[in-house]
C-alpha cells in the first residue's frame, strides 16, 4: 500500500532548543544559583551604590565589582577548611530545592521552546558581567602593581622559614613586578573577553582554568581567597555550559555541528542605543575610570607609604653599643633585651631583632588595611623569628621618636628616644622604654648587596 | 588556490620544518651524552634529559653565562637548516614528486611532535608528582634571609614548600601529555599545555631561571599542535557557524597506532614509577649519605676559640662562627660574617655524587656549606666547602656529642689554624614548620 507522503523536509529542531525535564531542572537551578551569587540581596548595597567612585579611590569602584556570596552562615574572616565553602553549598541546596518546586508545577515534559534559551541567555549575561567586572578589578591591582609589593627592608633580613606560606606566596610575586603585571594583564584580558559575546567561550574556559589554579594555590599557601576564586571557577563553568555540547560533538564525537546560541536582536532604535549606552558606561567606569584611579594611586597599600619615615635614615643597622640603665650589654644571640640589629623602613616603621618570644599575629585578612600606620599590620603578620615591629611618630624639632609596638598583644611596649647623627651612617638613640629603663644605643648603617635581584628593588631604594 | 592561502601553506611548511629540526638530536653533544652513560644503571634523570633534549651549538647549557636571549643562539642554526631543507625539498620536488606533498610532511610532523611533547610533559610532570624537581628547602635554606637568595631559588622554594600543590601541577602536566596520545584529544592536551607553559615562560624570564629555552620550545610546539584546530574553534565559537570535524586521517597504519599507544602508556608508567622509586630511594637533588645520627638541627655557637683566642659572640667578626646547622644528610652549614661569593649555577637534572649535589648551596648567600665525611673510629669529620668559589675551605674536626644538645668540634682548618667550637642546640622554631592556625609564640 502506497501512501502519498508530501515530499517536504521538516527541519529537525536544533538540540539546543529542545528542553527535556532534566535540562529545564538544571536551567532553573542555575538561574536561582546565579541570582544568589550575582545579585546583592542586601538593600544597603543599593543605598551605597549611589556613592560609586565618589571618594575618588579605586576601592570605591572595585568594591562594586564581583560576586556577592550570601552569608547564610557566618564563617568568620579566618577560614581555611572545607567548611568555608558552606555558603556556596547552602546556596546550591536552595537552588536545587526551588528548582524542584518550580519543576513540579511544570507538566509539559520535553518542549521545543525558545523561551528557555532566552532565560539561559540572560542568566549567563548576569554571570558573565559579574565575573568579568570582578576579575578586571582583581587584575588591576596587579596590572598597576600594589597587591604584591616589593619586599620591605626587614623582609629581606628575615629567614625564609620564619614566614607563613601566605607571605611566601605573596612575596614571590612581589619580587618580580614585571611578572605581577603579566598576571594582572592576563586577568584583565580574561575579563575583557567575557564582555564580548563572541569571545565568551574563550574567556569562560580561561577563567575556569586560571581561577581553579588560583583557588588551589590559595589552599596550598593559606592565601584565604580560595572561596572567592572558586566562585569564578563555577561562573566560568556555567558560562561555558552552552558551548560544551558543540565542542564535544565536533572534537570528541567527530560530528558536524551548526551551533545555535540565542541572542536577542538589539537591531533598532532606542533598544540598540540604550544597550550601547549601558555597555559603554559599564566599560568606562569599571575599566577606563578604574584604571585611571589605579594609576592615580599607584603606591601599594600593604605598607604605610603615606606615613614617611625619618628623612635620610632608612636602612639596616648593626647595634654597635647597647647600654641598659648605664650597663653595657655585649651582643648575644640569646639575650632577650639586647638588640641584635635595627632597621628603619622608608615609612614610619622601626624593627629590631632580639631573642624574645611574642604572641604571633598570624591573620592575613586584607580587611581594614587602609588604617593608620600603627594598625597597618601586613608587614609583620605571619612572620616569626624574634623580629619586633614598632610604629613611630617623629618629633623633628626636639629630635624625638615615640615608638609603639605594632603587635596588638604587645602595645604596652613603647620607647621615647632622642636621636642624633654624629657622623655618616651613625645614629645614636637615647631615652627610656615603657618600664622606665634608660637606653643608650649606637647604630651603624650596614651596606649590603643582596643576592636577590633586584633591578627594581635597587632602583626603588636608591633613587626613589 | 588564492595567494593568501598559498603564502599560509608556505609558512606552515617552514614552521613545520623548523620545529621538526629543532626536535631532532642533531648535534654531537647528544651522542657523546648517549654513549658516555652507564646504561646498566639507568637513572630517572637520563630519561628526563632525553625527553627535554634540544640541540645546542654554543654552550647554552652553561646557563650561568646565558641568562637572557643568548640561550636561543642555536635556534639561528636550526632556522638556517630548516631554510635549507625548505629550499631543497622545493627544488627536488620536480624530480621526486613525493617531496611536493606538503600535507604528508605536516601529518608526519604532527605525529612526531605530538609524541615528542607528550613524553617531555609526562617526564617533567613525573618529577613534580613526587617532589624531585622542587624539593622542600633544606634546614640551612630555611634559616637564610629572604634577601640572600637568587630569584630563581625563591621561585623554587616557593613551590618546594607546598608539595601537594606542586604535585597537582605535575598531574596536570601528565594529563596534558596523555591527552596528546589521542588525535581526538590533542586540542585539549595542547590547550592545557599552552595554559601551563605561558606562565612558566614568563616566570623563567622574570626569575632568571637559567633555562628559558625549553619552556619557549614547549610553548611553540604546543601552539603548533593547537593551531591545527584553530580554524574549527574560530568557526564554532567565534563565528558560531556550521563546523565540520577534523577528518583525523593518519598516515600510520592501524597496527602501528596500537603499538605506539601501548608504548606511550608504557613510557608514562615507567617514568612515573621511576620518579616514585627515585623519590623513595635517593632524590637526585639531595645528598644521599645520611648525616651523623642525632645531630640534625640548628645550633648556636656558645664558645668559639681560634688559635687559643676566645672570640665572643659577634655579627661582624669574619672568623667567628655565629651558628651551625647539621642537615639530615651529610652536610653542615656555618654562618660567619665573611662574605660568600654565591654559587650561581642553576639546578642540575643529573645523577651526581653527593658532593656535587649543590642544589642546597647554589643560588644562596649567607651561609657556608660543607659536605662532610665521618671517620667513625676517630670521630673525625672532614669538611669541604661545596661552593666552587670556596673549594679551598676545609676543616678537620673531631666531634664529641654530649646529651644530644651539645656538640664540641675541635681541630684545624685548611690554614692549620686550630679551632674549637661548642655548639648548643637552639630553642628556635620556624613558623613555616609550625601551624599558624592556632595561637603561637615565636
Amino acid at each position: 500500500m502506497a501512501t502519498n507522503t508530501p515530499n517536504v523536509t521538516i527541519a529537525a529542531p536544533h538540540p539546543a532548543t529542545v528542553w527535556s525535564p532534566q535540562r529545564k531542572f538544571i536551567l532553573r537551578a542555575v538561574v536561582i544559583y546565579v541570582i544568589q551569587l550575582c545579585i546583592p540581596l542586601n538593600p544597603a548595597f543599593y543605598q551605597r551604590l549611589t556613592s560609586i567612585g565618589s571618594d575618588g579611590t579605586w576601592q570605591s569602584v572595585s568594591r562594586w565589582a564581583g560576586f556577592h556570596l550570601p552569608r547564610f552562615v557566618d564563617v568568620g574572616t579566618e577560614i581555611w577548611e572545607w567548611y568555608s565553602y558552606i555558603n556556596l553549598v547552602v546556596a546550591l541546596a536552595i537552588a536545587i530545592i526551588l528548582a524542584a518546586v518550580w519543576s513540579a508545577f511544570d507538566r509539559k515534559g520535553t518542549e521545543i521552546n525558545i523561551k528557555y534559551n532566552v532565560l539561559q541567555y540572560w542568566t549567563i549575561v548576569v554571570a558573565r558581567y559579574t565575573a568579568a567586572l570582578g576579575i578586571i578589578a582583581w587584575g588591576f591591582k596587579k596590572f598597576v602593581p600594589k597587591q604584591m609589593e616589593l619586599p620591605s627592608r626587614t623582609f629581606l633580613e628575615t629567614p625564609f622559614g620564619d614566614f607563613s606560606e601566605q607571605k611566601i606566596y605573596w612575596q614571590y610575586v612581589g619580587i618580580s613586578q614585571p611578572y605581577e603585571v603579566f598576571l594582572g594583564f592576563a586577568e584583565i584580558l580574561i575579563g575583557l573577553t567575557l564582555l564580548y559575546r563572541r569571545t565568551t567561550a574563550l574567556g569562560a574556559f580561561l577563567l575556569a582554568l586560571v581561577l581553579f589554579n588560583v583557588c588551589l594555590a590559595n589552599h596550598a599557601y593559606d592565601g584565604m581567597v580560595h572561596v572567592g576564586s572558586f566562585l569564578y571557577t563555577v561562573a566560568g563553568l556555567i558560562i561555558l555550559w552552552p558551548y560544551t555540547a558543540p565542542i564535544w560533538d565536533v572534537f570528541i564525537r567527530g560530528k558536524s555541528v551548526t551551533p545555535y546560541h540565542y541572542a536577542p536582536a538589539f537591531g533598532k532604535g532606542w533598544v540598540r542605543w540604550s544597550r550601547i549606552a549601558i555597555k559603554s558606561a559599564i566599560i568606562l567606569i569599571f575599566v577606563g575610570y578604574n584604571y585611571y584611579l589605579h594609576l592615580a594611586d599607584h603606591v601599594g597599600y600593604r605598607y604605610p607609604h603615606e606615613s614617611p619615615g625619618l628623612a635620610n635614615t632608612a636602612g639596616t643597622y648593626e647595634v654597635t653599643t647597647f647600654q641598659l640603665n648605664g650597663e653595657t650589654l655585649p651582643y648575644s644571640p640569646l639575650d632577650s633585651v639586647r638588640w641584635q640589629d635595627a632597621i628603619f623602613e622608608d615609612w614610619s616603621t622601626f624593627t629590631i631583632l632580639l631573642n624574645k618570644k611574642q604572641h604571633m599575629d598570624n591573620a592575613n585578612t586584607a580587611r581594614n588595611e587602609m588604617q593608620s600606620s600603627l594598625n597597618r599590620r601586613f608587614e609583620f603578620r605571619g612572620i616569626g623569628g624574634g623580629r619586633h615591629y614598632f610604629d613611630y611618630q617623629a618629633d623633628t624639632v626636639n629630635q624625638l621618636l615615640h615608638l609603639t609596638n605594632k603587635n596588638r598583644m604587645h602595645r604596652e611596649e613603647t620607647f621615647v628616644l632622642r636621636y642624633s647623627k654624629p657622623g655618616p651612617g651613625r645614629l645614636i638613640l637615647e631615652g627610656t622604654n615603657h618600664r622606665n629603663d634608660s637606653l643608650y644605643v649606637v647604630l651603624d648603617k650596614r651596606d649590603k648587596d643582596y643576592a636577590l635581584k633586584t633591578g627594581l628593588i635597587d632602583w626603588y631604594y636608591n633613587y626613589k | 588556490m588564492s595567494t593568501k592561502l598559498a603564502v599560509t601553506r608556505r609558512a606552515i611548511k617552514y614552521v613545520t620544518l623548523f620545529l621538526v629540526v629543532l626536535s631532532l638530536p642533531i648535534d654531537g653533544k647528544f651522542y657523546t651524552y648517549l654513549f658516555s652513560g652507564n646504561w646498566t644503571s639507568f637513572h630517572i634523570t637520563d630519561l628526563v634529559n632525553l625527553t627535554g633534549y634540544l640541540p645546542s651549538y654554543f654552550g647554552e647549557l652553561d646557563n650561568e653565562r646565558y641568562l637572557g636571549l643568548g640561550g636561543f643562539s642555536s635556534w639561528l642554526v636550526i632556522a638556517a637548516i630548516a631554510a635549507a631543507l625548505f629550499y631543497l625539498t622545493d627544488r627536488l620536488s620536480t624530480r621526486y614528486a613525493w617531496l611536493a606533498d606538503e600535507d604528508r610532511l605536516y601529518d608526519w610532523a604532527r605525529i612526531f611532535l605530538r609524541y615528542r611533547l607528550a613524553f617531555l610533559l609526562i617526564a617533567y610532570g613525573a618529577i613534580k608528582l613526587f617532589p624531585l624537581q622542587f624539593p622542600h628547602p633544606s634546614l640551612s635554606n630555611l634559616y637564610t634571609n629572604y634577601g640572600d637568595f637568587l630569584n630563581w631559588k625563591i621561585w623554587y622554594h616557593t613551590l618546594g614548600v607546598t608539595p601537594n600543590y606542586t604535585a597537582f601541577l605535575g598531574g596536570v602536566e601528565v594529563l596534558a601529555g596523555v591527552l596528546l596520545f589521542y588525535r581526538r584529544t590533542v586540542v585539549f592536551g595542547a590547550g592545557l599545555t599552552i595554559g601551563l607553559i605561558t606562565n612558566v615562560v614568563f616566570s623563567s624570564f622574570s626569575y632568571e631561571m637559567g633555562n628559558q629555552v625549553l619552556p619557549v620550545y614547549v610553548f611553540l610546539v604546543g601552539f603548533f599542535l593547537f593551531a591545527h584546530d584553530l580554524p574549527r574553534l574560530y568557526t564554532l565559537l567565534f563565528r558560531e557557524q556550521a563546523t565540520a570535524p577534523d577528518p583525523l586521517g593518519s598516515p600510520l597504519p592501524v597496527r602501528w597506532q596500537v603499538v605506539s599507544k601501548g608504548l606511550s602508556w608504557g613510557f608514562a608508567f615507567v617514568i612515573v614509577l621511576a620518579a616514585l622509586f627515585n623519590y623513595k630511594q635517593d632524590p637526585y637533588l639531595t645528598p644521599s649519605t645520611p648525616g651523623l645520627a642525632g645531630t640534625a638541627g640548628f645550633y648556636n655557637v656558645r664558645e668559639f676559640i681560634l688559635n687559643n683566642d676566645t672570640i665572643p659572640y659577634s655579627r661582624t667578626d669574619t672568623n667567628r662562627w655565629q651558628n651551625v646547622i647539621f642537615e639530615k644528610w651529610a652536610t653542615v652549614s656555618i654562618k660567619t660574617a665573611k662574605p660568600v661569593r654565591v654559587d650561581s649555577s642553576r639546578y642540575l637534572t643529573k645523577r651526581l655524587p653527593d658532593f656535587a649535589r649543590v642544589y642546597e648551596s647554589a643560588g644562596v648567600d649567607g651561609r657556608r656549606y660543607f659536605g662532610y665525611a665521618l671517620d667513625t673510629l676517630t670521630s673525625t669529620l672532614q669538611l669541604k666547602n661545596k661552593n666552587a668559589h670556596h673549594r679551598e675551605e676545609e676543616y678537620n674536626l673531631t666531634i664529641r656529642q654530649r646529651d644530644g644538645n651539645t656538640i664540641v668540634l675541635e681541630g684545624w682548618n685548611e690554614r692549620q689554624d686550630s679551632i674549637k667550637a661548642v655548639l648548643e642546640r637552639a630553642d628556635r622554631k620556624l613558623l613555616l614548620l609550625e601551624s599558624r592556625r592556632f595561637p603561637i609564640q615565636l
